[in-house]
């Protein structure tokens, strides 16, 4: 068996208390290192809710998940915030940066949580993202001052400043235009293949699922189809 | 920690309008309690000096049946040479006794006291009460208060026929040399002053004294004072009195209207604590998204909830600064325009540092306590809330 980055065992997720919803079933998962993987499902299908479970932003209700061999459904609030700053990358579909602050210092701002004063080497690293994502221009830029596809591009560097293993991605082009969504998703694989980042992509843009090594469907919180990809 | 200060930073600059509400309210506020403190302080110092600061603050008297003090400079010695002495401003032999002016028409009454002039000047403070004339140099001369002046219509130079109790012996003649004018009514009616030889031999009595006056540095402890100066004199022919007892509805008013200014001041740091406490919790719902992302890059809570300590103490800071500026820029303006026709202060008032310090921390401090509600909020606030509600 492949090395794992990722591994789920039993997963269940029950939201409410008097009208329950179980929106994950049962789940088990493994997600290989350096893969590029799609989820997808339509709405209500739990693909969030896994998503947020494994970015430990939520809690199983039972089960276990593992990531990079540590049960993060054990740790503590501290522990948990420490696995999302180091080992997870975060791309939403609202972009969610900081609109109090630069470009450049939306991008630092995951490393600023441990060192306030980053190295030259730091710096060099966000410059190169930003350049990557060819957003050297609007570095200096508040990020309300520049365009969605460049916003969410801020937020793809943002996720890769502190080297992460594992990078969660939420619908990150479902608020871009066709041409911006092919850049975007050159952009993650290229990063895939540069970093050996693993990456989850949460979609229900078919075209962007055709495009990842394997393809996860979720329907009613259990796994209906789990396909590798081979299109490459 | 730093991160969560650059952060508050931010937060406060992009909101600007919220963050002038905030800081007028606390500025308001800073400003109400420094000006309202400073004036009450200044009112109280100013009846208190009007009330005793021409006055013995502890009189020592004595305990015989004639009623004199024997030896007087010994006894003055004894309390200069004491452990308390750097606690007494000034310390006076006085010899006192009532008399009567000879007029032609009429006699008039007066009360002549006679003390180390020098001494006293520390107590009369002679230099500017003295309006007209000289202090006495020679025996035989005595400065009158200006009612009396005016009154029986004498002017220096002049001579007064003077009969000092027991009354058999032929009146004394005596010059006047000066005329003062106290803040006492009673005084410039009635008072002679000369040095204590003159007064001494006036009344035949020489080597005595009627009391000991002492003016002290902290008026407020006179009681205690006065205490601990009669455990070290250990003579039983004096008692001491101070003039707390003898004013005692004054203090009573002065206590009622310091209880007063503090309430006043409590009310004004509860209002600013609550205001600053109810924007910034409405702050912290305006940025959950902000907090959301946050937490969901790893910030850790109790950074989190520091972002809006920090903000608390920053607005504080700022606002008790520019508090005390509207503060002391009032009182200056009160004590500048609000003035008697001779130009002096209508109330004068003294600026008290350790009060404006106090009055700034007490902001700041309130300012910290109220983020505190919206700093627990934020470090509970989960970021799957945020993520799920967009």
């Amino acid at each position: 068996m492949d090395k794992h980055i990722l591994k789920l065992e039993n997963v269940n997720k029950i939201y409410g208390t008097v009208v329950k919803t179980h929106a994950l079933k049962d789940l088990s998962l493994t997600i290989g290192e350096s893969s590029f993987n799609a989820i997808i499902g339509q709405s209500g299908s739990g693909k969030s809710t896994l998503l947020n479970i494994i970015g430990a932003l939520d809690n199983p209700t039972s089960g276990k998940v593992y990531i990079n061999d540590k049960d993060i459904s054990e740790m503590k609030t501290n522990q948990l915030a420490d696995v999302r700053n180091q080992t997870l990358g975060f791309i939403f579909q609202f972009h969610y940066l900081l609109p109090e602050f630069t470009t450049m210092e939306n991008v630092l701002m995951p490393y600023w949580m441990n060192n306030i004063n980053p190295p030259k080497e730091i710096i060099d690293k966000a410059n190169y993202l930003l350049d990557k994502m060819g957003l050297s221009e609007v570095k200096e830029k508040l990020t309300t001052q520049i365009s969605g596809g460049q916003q969410q591009r801020t937020a793809i560097a943002r996720s890769l400043i502190n080297n992460p293993r594992l990078i969660l991605a939420d619908e990150p082009t479902g608020n871009l235009d066709s041409e911006n969504t092919k850049t975007v998703y050159d952009l993650l694989r290229d990063i895939n293949k540069e970093f050996g980042t693993t990456f989850i992509l949460v979609t229900h843009d078919q075209r962007v699922a055709e495009m990842a090594d394997r393809i996860i469907e979720l329907k009613d919180g259990i796994i209906k189809m789990d396909v590798r990809n081979d299109v490459q | 920690m730093r991160l969560s200060f650059r952060i508050a930073w931010r937060f406060i600059k992009s909101s600007r309008g919220q963050s002038f509400l905030i800081i007028a309210g606390i500025t308001i506020g800073v400003a109400v309690q420094i000006f309202i403190g400073l004036l009450i302080q200044g009112l109280q110092a100013n009846l208190v000096q009007e009330t005793i600061g021409n006055s013995s603050q502890i009189t020592l008297r004595s305990t015989r049946k004639d009623d004199l003090i024997i030896s007087p400079d010994e006894v003055v010695k004894n309390i200069r040479e004491s452990p308390y002495a750097d606690e007494i401003e000034s310390v006076l032999a006085v010899s006192d006794t009532p008399g009567i002016i000879r007029l032609d028409e009429r006699d008039y009454s007066a009360f002549l006291r006679g003390f180390d002039l020098k001494e006293g000047n520390k107590i009369y403070d002679f230099d500017n009460t003295l309006i007209r004339g000289d202090l006495p140099d020679k025996q035989g001369e005595v400065i009158i208060g200006n009612e009396m002046a005016k009154e029986l219509s004498l002017e220096p130079g002049d001579t007064i026929k003077l009969v000092i109790p027991p009354v058999v012996i032929l009146p004394k003649t005596v010059t006047v040399s000066g005329i003062f004018q106290f803040g006492l009514g009673q005084a410039n009616r009635t008072w002679m002053i000369s040095d204590l030889k003159t007064v001494q031999n006036l009344r035949n009595k020489p080597n005595t004294a009627s009391s000991i006056e002492m003016q002290i540095e902290e008026p407020f402890q006179a009681d205690v004072l006065a205490t601990k100066l009669m455990e070290h004199l250990k003579n039983d022919a004096l008692n001491a009195l101070d003039w707390k007892e003898e004013n005692a509805d004054l203090l009573s008013a002065l206590n009622g209207q310091s209880i007063s200014s503090i309430m006043i001041q409590v009310f004004v740091i509860i209002s600013v604590a609550l205001a600053i406490a109810s924007v910034l919790a409405i702050s912290v719902v305006q940025k959950s998204r902000q907090l959301g992302i946050l937490k969901a890059m790893g910030i850790r809570n109790s950074k989190a909830g520091q972002i809006f300590i920090f903000e608390g103490l920053m607005l504080g800071v700022i606002g008790a600064i520019m508090g005390t500026l509207v503060g002391v820029g009032l009182i200056w303006m009160f004590t500048t325009f609000a003035v008697n026709p001779d130009g002096t202060a209508v109330v004068p008032v003294y600026i008290n540092y350790g009060f404006i310090v106090l009055s700034m921390g007490i902001a700041i401090a309130s300012s910290v306590i109220a983020a505190m509600i919206p700093g627990i909020r934020s470090a509970k606030l989960s970021p799957i809330e945020v993520i799920r509600n967009g």
